[in-house]
């Protein structure tokens, strides 16, 4: 876990991945498939968002559905209000996900640790009741629904979700590069540094308050595009299903569950566990209700037991183990 | 499937196809031979809203069994309906979701759903795009009022429900000879509690009543105290909440223990459930609330679900059978069972009498937004255990009290 | 006078919130885990006094101990099957096995009991003592009184008993406890089985005034944290403290402000204290 080069192999691995990506839709998936695909697509980019901040710099915050919902706000409120393209509003929408993240980063990142998670979560709760209040600009507890316009590149509206995986599939593709990216430079060493020792981090010349901020500033960001293509994607958001401390806590365990240090350990998670939470609410009629998510709750608490950093300390295992008999 | 398959949960998978197929062959072959039609049923059957979307899907089985048993659709050769139920869970991403997969694999001529509003409104908006009609008995304005063609909401919506409460009360009071003057409203902070709050308080300054206390709070309280005593303090004559259970629990115990007792006039929700007489007994006595439907005058629904279910029906029960019972007639008349052929004759369709004789209105016809137009909303009482319809007149079953003291 | 009804039902309210959340810091602070299914573990406790109402006609004020007895239980198995594992490593893990255990524990209560809505009726749960011009809820009194009778309890388990000590002493510093002898692992296990007890308990106790269903947990951890923070992680005289403060912070806001904004200001009081003291409003985190 000490170096986080490319982790998935060379250039052509990773050539395939994009390959793979992209090229999903192409298989001919169902409608319904390509639905999940796109939902996985995006919560693991704000899975990424979070991971920047969360797993490089192991200062996790339970408020990261506030930037899903700012994203997902803008851009909707100025669709419905103003008609305004969703890319431009989207745009609106990271710009102020970053300056929220500016004035919320100044609060909480006085505090370490089990603080730090704290105080994220009762900041996000205050933008929640904040949204849910001013009814007139933002809906309130009602929620907004986006205009119908069928079929529209330029506002961002497709029959398909096939579609709407593409535009979810680039974001992505941005979103792993860039966390890519920052874990190779000077900032991901910084952050890297920040994980093991604040103390010593900053004793040995990091910027540790600047080097948070940027992480978490650039998380938000992402995040909130992944909210704006979310809001587009449903046609629908309120503040239960954008802005809750269940949303919250949900994009975390994904990076968790994938592997928080890694570039590639959100999508990891978000591929495992978005189709299986599928997998496990469809299927179920009447009595059975509820059988199927105790299954699920348990095969995450089986998962930490096993390897409480999730699938990449998991595979890193398995490939020393493979050198080490080679 | 593929997606699934790609992902190697072979045996979870497999155990999953032999449920599925073991459900599918279960269902009674028809004797005339006509293939069974689909109709998609998409309820919150986990999460906070279980318990309602448990009853919502019992009213749904519940005509289907007795259509089934009077020898299925007539227009289509005697078709049997076929359900096939999803978990909508009690978000509204995942009822969108759960939507589309049901459109996918079971080919549903029409969906009936979610209970929620908000989980309507997603589920709706998958139903749109795929063009299969939505039939709903969810309240919210916004169903009905995005342009979309294929929704269909068989009850009055929300703000139309709120502006009932008021009216019919202020009606009550006027009878017994005591105007109203002064109210209070509590509303939950959600979809259903801010719309239909919004119209209960535009009623009441069309009408000039002073509203001392127009509060949301919430939902998802854990004590009322604090709620209460603002109540109190406002001094209402007749107080207006528009609640959940949960909340509806609190708020009435709380005000139990107050010397002042105002005439309560709930919003429905979680006013007129089994659960809510199970919870306060002889508490609930004289509580009024304004409903979409009430159990008095189910008839043969009413009795086919005490025996099933050894409770009334509530509202959700029997108006998303009449969902399935609106769809199974718009069938006949399409003679073909196709979502197209359906949403045509769904948007053409006046049914009244037989199973419709329960909705307020006794009717179904939609207009062109699709809200069917002849549905009223109804004041019903809680009288020594019972759920009674007491308002308006024509309708009443039972005689109501007015702030305890009994009206003619 | 309304003010003074806000603080006399503040001061009822907190006591059970006081209840509700002392588990939740107790494990905080011995174990430093944050414990997402803590929610849950009063779920559990509500459907014992309501089964054991339903089933043997116990009030839930006495059916409490049984809960108490079964969660603790339960909690002992839990910590030593499934938290120890995850206990060394990072707090990544904790979040992960506990929301885990939440959806596991809130689908496990569907499948069993069902979505339903339930509650019981108690000849006193509607009842108010009246003081002068003030009311005293009884539900509320009764349930603040076990509130008291907890806390003294485990304030006398921490300072009198060997055990207690033991427990500060890991709270405060678990190497040195080790080096002193104590028993660590035990020492954890009984800590978490006796926050889940707690809870279980306090569940127990607010049935008569509240209502049951599966994810009912959910409404309650807010609170708990906000009061666990405020009062210092893992301090539990300061926990109660908080509750207190909580409670009467609700109470008289309401008489002000929206209702709706009522945690807000909470929340604005939990992101004060947290940046000018973290260690809470009494200032001592870790002090048990």
């Amino acid at each position: 876990m000490r170096s986080e080069g490319p982790g998935l192999g060379g250039a052509g691995a990773l050539a395939a991945g994009v390959l793979a990506i992209l090229g999903l839709p192409l298989l001919g998936l169902s409608d319904y498939a390509m639905r999940v695909a796109t939902l996985t697509a995006l919560y693991a980019v704000a899975a990424t968002g979070w991971t920047l901040i969360g797993g490089f710099a192991n200062q996790v915050s339970l408020g990261q559905a506030t930037m899903f919902g700012i994203g997902g706000y803008v851009s909707t409120l100025l669709f419905a209000r103003w008609g305004v393209t969703p890319w431009l509003g989207g745009a609106a929408g990271a710009a102020l996900a970053a300056l929220v993240a500016i004035a919320l980063g100044g609060v909480a990142f006085r505090l370490r640790g089990h603080y730090f998670a704290l105080i994220t979560l009762a900041l996000a709760e205050m933008v929640r009741i904040v949204v849910e209040y001013d009814q007139p600009l933002t809906g309130g507890a009602q929620g907004l629904s986006v205009p119908l316009v069928r079929n529209s590149l330029v506002l961002l509206q497709f029959a398909r979700a096939r579609d709407y995986y593409e535009i979810a599939a680039l974001l992505l593709l941005a979103a792993l590069a860039l966390s890519r990216a920052i874990a190779g430079w000077p900032l991901g060493y910084e952050l890297r540094a920040v994980y093991d020792d604040e103390i010593a981090a900053a004793l040995a010349g990091v910027n540790v308050r600047r080097a948070k901020m940027r992480a978490f500033v650039a998380g938000a960001i992402l995040t909130a595009l992944a909210g704006t293509v979310y809001a587009q994607f449903t046609g629908f958001i309120d503040p239960d299903s954008v802005l809750s401390i269940p949303l919250s806590i949900q994009l975390a365990l994904y990076a968790i569950v994938g592997g928080a240090r890694t570039w590639w350990g959100p999508l990891a998670g978000a591929a495992l566990l978005v189709p299986l939470g599928e997998l496990m609410t469809s299927s179920e009629a009447g009595a059975g209700a509820g059988i199927t998510k105790v299954l699920y709750g348990l095969i995450l608490v089986a998962m930490v037991i096993v390897e409480p950093d999730g699938l990449a300390a998991l595979l890193n295992r398995r490939r020393r183990g493979a050198r080490a008999q080679a | 499937m593929k997606l699934l398959r790609r992902l190697r949960c072979g045996p979870l998978l497999t155990g999953a196809l032999a449920l599925l197929v073991a459900v599918v062959f279960a269902q009674p072959a028809n004797s005339a031979g006509a293939p069974a039609v689909v109709v998609g049923v998409v309820m919150p059957l986990t999460g906070s809203l279980a318990a309602f979307g448990k009853t919502s899907l019992a009213g749904v089985e519940l005509a289907a069994r007795e259509i089934n048993a009077r020898g299925g659709v007539a227009g289509l050769g005697g078709a049997p309906v076929k359900l096939v139920v999803r978990d909508s869970t009690s978000e509204p991403a995942a009822a969108a979701n759960a939507t589309a997969r049901l459109i996918e694999q079971a080919h549903p001529v029409a969906i009936i759903g979610a209970y929620a509003s908000a989980l309507s409104l997603t589920a709706s908006s998958v139903c749109e795009r795929a063009g299969v009609p939505f039939v709903t008995m969810s309240f919210t304005d916004d169903l009905t009022s995005r342009g979309y063609h294929y929704t269909f909401q068989v009850v009055p919506k929300a703000s139309v429900i709120g502006a009932a409460q008021v009216s019919y009360a202020a009606a009550i009071a006027n009878r017994a000879g005591t105007p109203l003057k002064r109210i209070a409203i509590i509303y939950e902070n959600t979809a259903y509690g801010t719309s239909q709050a919004q119209g209960l308080r535009r009623q009441a300054e069309r009408l000039s009543l002073e509203v001392a206390l127009f509060e949301a709070y919430p939902h998802g309280l854990t004590d009322a105290m604090g709620l209460v005593q603002k109540v109190l303090a406002s001094r209402p004559e007749v107080l207006f909440p528009v609640s959940y259970f949960t909340d509806a629990v609190l708020i009435v115990r709380a005000l139990a223990q107050s010397r002042a007792k105002p005439q309560i006039v709930a919003g429905a929700a979680g006013f007129v459930i089994p659960a809510f007489l199970e919870a306060l007994g002889p508490l609930t006595e004289g509580i009024m609330s304004v409903d979409t439907s009430n159990y008095d005058h189910y008839g043969k629904f009413e009795a086919a679900y005490q025996a099933a279910y050894h409770s009334f029906a509530p509202h959700e029960a029997y108006e998303n059978a009449i969902s399935l019972y609106v769809i199974a007639a718009a069938l006949n008349a399409a003679r073909r069972p196709t979502p197209a052929a359906l949403h045509a004759a769904l948007s053409a369709i006046d049914v009244h009498g037989g199973p419709f004789a329960g909705l307020p209105g006794g009717r179904v016809k939609f207009n062109a937004s699709g809200l069917n137009e002849s549905a009223y909303p109804i004041m019903v009482q809680w009288r020594a255990g019972n759920l009674a319809t007491v308002w308006p007149r024509e309708a009443a079953r039972a005689a109501l009290a007015w702030r305890g003291q009994p009206l003619r | 006078m309304a003010l003074l009804q806000a603080l006399v039902n503040g001061v009822l309210v907190g006591g059970v919130y006081a209840l509700v959340s002392v588990g939740l810091t107790l494990v905080f602070g011995v174990m430093e885990i944050v414990n997402f299914a803590q929610g849950e573990f009063l779920m559990l406790g509500m459907y014992i006094a309501y089964l054991g109402f339903v089933g043997f006609h116990l009030d839930p004020l006495v059916s409490a101990l049984l809960a108490f007895g079964l969660l603790f239980g339960l909690g002992m198995a839990i910590e030593a099957g499934l938290v120890r594992p995850v206990l060394k490593g990072s707090q990544l893990g904790h979040i992960f096995l506990t929301v885990g255990l939440s959806v596991a524990l809130q689908n496990g209560a569907l499948a069993l009991f069902g979505g339903d809505f339930r509650a019981v009726q108690t000849p006193y749960q509607v009842s108010a003592l009246a003081l002068g011009p003030v009311r005293l809820s009884v539900p509320y009194l009764l349930a603040f009184g076990w509130a008291g009778a907890v806390s003294a309890a485990l304030h006398l388990f921490l300072t009198r008993t060997g055990f207690g000590r033991a427990m500060r002493a890991v709270a405060a510093n678990s190497t040195a406890a080790t080096l002193c002898g104590v028993n660590v692992a035990r020492v954890r296990m009984v800590a978490f089985a006796l926050g889940c007890g707690l809870a279980g308990l306090a569940g127990a106790v607010i049935l008569p005034y509240a209502y049951v269903f599966p994810t009912v947990g959910f409404q309650y951890i807010v609170i708990m944290f906000t009061v666990v923070v405020l009062g210092g992680l893992g301090n539990v005289n300061g926990a109660i403290a908080a509750a207190l403060l909580v409670g009467v912070v609700q109470s008289v806001s309401t008489l002000f402000f929206p209702t709706v904004l009522e945690n807000l200001l909470v929340f604005t009081l939990f992101v004060l204290v947290l940046s000018i003291r973290p260690a809470g409003l009494l200032g001592r985190a870790h002090a048990l």
